[in-house]
């Protein structure tokens, strides 16, 4: 057996330790690729995107009278670059928000009771993602 | 042709809800005439946009939980995100929902009745038809 493992020193013999069932998998949970995924380095490209959603977004307002509320509402799309990290499924990645500091953008963005919603921001918001790779609205 | 968008979405997600969370399934769907002093709750799914080809496509919904009281709207609400975003994906009789992903969290939002309380978060499903 032992010419079987040619120049190794000390060949690992047997089978694999492993549990019935259990298969190997890359996990990268690596402390320092960690940092760098939630470094300002990651956080740049998704400013970015959180810049062209608002763009977008500010484009999708519908027309309103000049000064009127659909017109502030269209200026005021803001991008916050430090919102935190969000987990997603166990890993946590940096998290930038698109929002709107109009008093009537929420009225307009969900709808309410009598009030059809418009929905700009989520409209937006969906033509960037993960289900898109190549990013963006065509 | 295409497969219509949204009925589709629609009634995989009521089929999800009705047989993981339990939600009768005259609790769930697109009607918006939830009344707080009869109704008990309501889970109201809309389609923000979406496309889709005959087989595959993937669709934005705002998945709304109506109640008289707000920590039973967000406590619901907080479950179905709990439960769509579990690994995995899922799998109903209609569609394949392979990929959940989420643009807005539970929160608040306007309906203009002071005995209603609305909790939405907004969800992106990339999905395909079961065979």
């Amino acid at each position: 057996m032992a010419g079987d493992f040619g120049d190794l020193e000390k060949p690992i013999l047997g089978v694999p330790r492993m549990r019935k069932g259990e298969t190997t998998r890359y996990v990268p949970n690596h402390p320092s690729f960690g940092a760098f995924i939630r470094s300002d380095q990651v956080r740049d490209p998704v400013v970015e995107v959180a810049e062209d959603i608002a763009a977008s977004a500010a484009a999708k307002v519908s027309d309103g009278s000049a000064g009127g509320l659909h017109d502030r509402i269209r200026k005021r799309y803001k991008v916050k670059r430090r919102a935190g990290l969000i987990k997603v499924h166990r890993a946590l990645r940096v998290k930038v928000e698109v929002f709107n500091n109009e008093p009537g953008s929420a009225l307009v963005e969900f709808g309410a009771r009598n009030i059809e919603r418009d929905r700009p921001l989520g409209r937006a918001g969906a033509e960037f993602g993960d289900f898109k790779p190549e990013g963006g609205p065509k | 042709m295409t497969i219509k968008p949204f009925p589709m979405v629609e009634k995989a997600l009521k089929e999800l809800l009705s047989t993981k969370m339990e939600i009768p399934p005259t609790s769930i769907g697109g009607d918006l005439s939830f009344d707080a002093s009869t109704d008990d709750y309501y889970v109201w799914i809309g389609l923000v946009t979406g496309q889709a080809t005959e087989i595959d496509g993937f669709w934005t919904v705002d998945i709304d939980v109506f109640d008289q009281h707000y920590s039973q709207a967000m406590t619901r609400a907080l479950a179905i995100e709990a439960m769509l975003l579990a690994r995995g994906g899922h799998r109903t009789t209609i569609m394949r929902l392979d990929n959940v992903s989420q643009n807005e969290i539970p929160i608040e939002r306007p309906w203009e009745d002071d005995n209603a309380f609305r909790v939405g978060s907004t969800y992106t499903f990339v999905a395909r038809r079961s065979g």
